[in-house]
């Protein structure tokens, strides 16, 4: 099969998007021998849209694990003035018209539709909403008569982002749509897509790296001792709920006075604020905890190692992969009773909910896993089944595949009754 | 459109009990102990207990809460699907009220009958204070329960009055099934599907019980509201025909320290020595293990229960004339409650009437003269029809196929909630004190001192 595939990013790029794109395409083509060629810009992350300081890979191709990439420039000064508007005009109105979010956010990428029409894939499929490119390929799909698919990756609590009826009108007039979560799923539906052209297919993980490490040789890597470890790895933004964790601590420190804290990620503009909270606790509690900041890739199953409870008190995510790589590595999770995590943490069985902000039943939630480690664990391993039966990069491509096939033929058959 | 499973379908069920789960426990641990390990066959059962346990099971999990920190039980309810409760549990978690689990109420144990016994000697004050509070509770869990389990047919009657009282038999509910019986079932008491396992414990072990003995077994608490009185005065009858015979009571004192002593105990120790026969030919336990009742069990040769005719007779069920069927003892019970109708119906023993020590002399020497082993064809059939698999089948069918009581709204129950009554249990210094001293009137020095003990053991392993 020739697919084309189209996304805001691509490894190195990062974020959950290009995560998927790179490993999809890579198994595409190292299992099926598929063809597969991605179209994407030249940045390394959202910011970059719209700021024309933020430094750019090479414009270009190139070829990776057998992956056609073609990166396109994108014009970050014409996002800049609408990022501008859209700024001022949230000051002053407290709302902005679509088109100037969409064009503020990006990515313009001039020549995008044109090459999308002229590229000879049997199908084209491409992620993520709310982004311009979306738009962009369902328009040069439909204009060169190929089926198009979406893996949106939506965020419906994100009302700012994602409550924008245009969305969801075309998400309507594309052939497919792939969502992450039953929830997803759910939440297309009631804005007006088919049932018969939705699946939904979770994310996946490789979740070699993060099985055979030695916990205690992984806490003792990162300077802890044998005292249980709770931490939070993902972005350092505000809508992760890392600083929940932080008001958690010293409930948590009560009972178990020795708990170790590890925050690891991302470093963001919001990590100054957790610092901030940080340095107005007494000495006794600063030194239980570790920020680690920017960490390569190659370092991260070492963190999720080092932890006994995996705490991710986010409001909203299309899926959390970040589940899927504590429980690769048998940890309990917690998670936000919001939006598409309730479809991912499966409550008591292998993990823990919460209200989102709701430090104190976070904190008991930590308490409760860490004063019964053998049930700890239990939660643990049945994650990791449920990664090892659904979410390693075989199974997910698999089903990712499955659905192109099946909507190529559906699409053939429909254009064949059309031109008969 | 497809969709991938998210790991387990099954149904997860949290069973809060009140009571211990222990190596040592009462009814109602035994109870939610054998209900969470017969019903985790199909569904995923969380068992949550109010202190340390060393027991484990890998089929279900036994965890922790903590009455001082109500979130430890909230985190537990809000990460299930199905929260089993009973008794006065409301009082202690008010957030209960409002979840938005499905919400199963244990009325099994009758807390207005057995408050009747359980504070017949307070002042008037405090038994007025406590009917009030139980018949608050008991209404509280008809206004929120989404599906009720009880112990026998006529408990079924009794709650129904009360489920109709509180506006829960409506339209909504008739419509949903007319029988009632998706609002309201019964879940008795019921024993292994094993045999009990015979391990030495009493013979050799206990210098009072010689090779030979005949054991006549008191398988229970000795409750107020028991008669354990009558038969210790045929004792001596039996005594004088069966001097091998011993009579055993596996327990004088509640296995949870905050159950206060029953005043019958005390009688009824008291009357053995007054016979002379304390420790010699009637042993009383403290309480023992559950393991060590499972051995008791196999080495006694009748199993008694006797008790007066009251209104708390005609509603209770005795579980440990359970307990006597699954090892297969003929039982001698005294007539009116449930179970002696089903020593009647399977013939398993004798049937006295009240407060008649000659018959219950006569009957024993009787059940004596009969050797145990003609007796076990009559229990051939029992295991079918009362084993925990069978009477949990109800309460598996609706976590399976049950859904919200059609007439309440998850998550929001307009209920006033009752408020705690001044307690006859030792809750602080204060209370305890009083608590001490009303003792030390009614039943003496030693009690006092019994009381204060296990008040002090029950609070270390609470702080632990």
């Amino acid at each position: 099969m020739k697919i084309l595939h189209v996304s805001q990013g691509y490894f190195p790029a990062l974020g959950g998007t290009e995560w998927l794109m790179t490993r999809l395409s890579e198994e595409l083509v190292r299992v099926y021998g598929d063809d597969v060629t991605i179209f994407t810009t030249n940045c390394y992350g959202g910011d970059a849209f719209y700021k024309p300081s933020l430094p750019a890979m090479p414009v270009g191709n190139e070829d990776v694990a057998g992956v056609h990439i073609r990166r396109f420039p994108v014009a970050r000064q014409i996002s800049r003035v609408f990022h501008t508007i859209q700024f001022l005009l949230l000051r002053l109105n407290g709302s902005v018209p679509h088109a100037v979010r969409l064009y503020g956010d990006g990515p313009i990428i001039p020549l995008l539709g044109r090459m999308i029409k002229k590229f000879p894939a049997d199908i084209i499929a491409a992620s993520s909403f709310p982004l311009l490119h979306m738009y962009t390929t369902i328009k040069a799909s439909r204009q060169s008569n190929r089926p198009c698919i979406f893996f949106g990756g939506l965020h419906p609590e994100d009302k700012g982002g994602f409550d924008w009826p245009i969305i969801y009108k075309t998400i309507q007039d594309a052939d497919h749509y792939i969502a992450y979560t039953k929830y997803e799923t759910d939440y297309v539906i009631t804005k007006g897509a088919s049932p018969e052209r939705i699946s939904t297919i979770g994310l996946g993980v490789d979740p070699e790296p993060f099985h055979d490490i030695s916990q205690p040789e992984a806490k003792h890597r990162l300077g802890f001792d044998n005292s249980p470890v709770v931490g939070y790895i993902g972005q350092i933004v505000p809508h992760k709920g890392v600083d929940t964790l932080i008001r958690a601590m010293p409930r948590i420190w009560k009972i178990y006075p020795d708990v170790r804290v590890l925050v690891a990620g991302a470093r963001r503009t919001f990590a100054d604020q957790l610092e901030k909270m940080v340095a107005e606790w007494p000495d006794e509690w600063r030194h239980k905890i570790l920020f680690c900041y920017d960490f390569k890739s190659e370092i991260k199953p070492w963190l999720y190692a080092a932890l006994d409870v995996f705490a991710y008190p986010s409001a909203f995510e299309s899926f959390g992969i970040a589940f899927l790589e504590a429980w690769s590595g048998g940890k309990p999770v917690i998670g936000c009773r919001k939006g598409a995590i309730p479809s991912v943490i499966n409550a008591g069985r292998d993990g823990l909910m919460i209200d989102y902000q709701d430090d104190i039943m976070l904190a008991e939630a930590i308490v409760t896993l860490i004063s019964n480690p053998d049930w700890a664990q239990k939660l643990g391993q049945t994650g990791y089944q449920k990664v090892l039966a659904n979410h390693t990069w075989p199974i997910v491509t698999k089903r990712f595949r499955e659905v192109y096939s099946s909507t190529l033929e559906q699409y053939k058959s429909e254009q064949y009754l059309l031109n008969n | 459109m497809t969709e991938i499973a998210q790991g387990s379908s099954r149904e997860h069920l949290l069973i809060v009990s009140q009571d211990l789960v222990n190596s040592k426990m009462a009814g109602p641990g035994i109870r939610y102990l054998e209900m969470a390990k017969c019903l985790s066959h199909e569904l995923d059962v969380t068992l949550a207990v109010p202190a340390e346990t060393s027991l484990k099971f890998p089929e279900i999990n036994i965890l922790r809460y903590f009455e001082d920190r109500p979130e430890s039980l909230q985190l537990l309810v809000e990460n299930a699907d199905i929260v089993l409760i009973s008794g006065y549990m409301i009082l202690k978690f008010p957030f209960l009220a409002n979840c938005k689990q499905r919400l199963v109420v244990d009325l099994y144990d009758p807390i207005v009958f057995e408050n009747l016994h359980y504070f017949q000697d307070e002042p008037q004050i405090n038994q007025d204070n406590q009917n009030k509070q139980a018949i608050n509770v008991t209404n509280s869990l008809a206004k929120i329960g989404d599906f009720f389990i009880c112990g026998n047919e006529r408990q079924r009657d009794l709650w129904m009055g009360v489920l109709m009282a509180n506006g829960r038999i409506n339209p909504k509910t008739f419509t949903q099934d007319n029988s009632l019986s998706s609002l309201i079932d019964i879940v008795g008491a019921g024993f292994p599907d094993r045999p009990p396992r015979a391990v030495p414990f009493l013979r050799k072990m206990v210098p009072e019980i010689p090779e030979n003995a005949r054991v006549i077994l008191w398988g229970g608490g000795i409750w107020n509201w028991l008669d354990p009185l009558t038969l210790v005065n045929a004792w001596p009858d039996v005594l004088a025909v069966h001097p091998e015979a011993r009579l055993v009571f596996l327990g004088t004192r509640h296995p949870n320290p905050v159950v206060p002593d029953h005043e019958m105990a005390f009688k009824t120790v008291q009357l053995a020595e007054q016979l002379g026969e304390k420790d010699k030919s009637i042993i009383f336990f403290e309480w023992i293990s559950y393991e060590d009742r499972e051995a008791l069990l196999c080495e006694s040769d009748v199993g008694v229960t006797l008790h007066p005719i009251h209104v708390e007779t005609r509603y209770s069920i005795r579980t440990r004339v359970l307990d006597y069927l699954w090892a297969k003892l003929p039982v001698l019970i005294t007539d009116g409650d449930v179970t002696s109708q089903w020593v009647r119906e399977f013939n398993i023993g004798i049937v006295v009437p009240p407060d008649d020590s000659k018959a219950v002399s006569k009957a024993l020497l009787e059940l004596l003269d009969r050797p145990k082993s003609t007796w076990e064809p009559n229990f051939a059939t029992l295991p079918d029809r009362m084993s925990w698999s069978h009477a949990v089948k109800p309460l598996l069918n609706y976590c399976l196929y049950g859904r919200h009581a059609p007439d309440r709204v998850p998550g929001e129950n307009p209920i006033a909630l009752p408020v705690a009554m001044p307690s006859a249990r030792p809750v602080g210094l204060g209370q305890g004190i009083l608590r001490a001293a009303y003792i030390l009137r009614s039943k003496g020095l030693v009690a006092a001192w019994h009381q204060i003990i296990f008040h002090l053991k029950w609070l270390i392993s609470h702080k632990r």
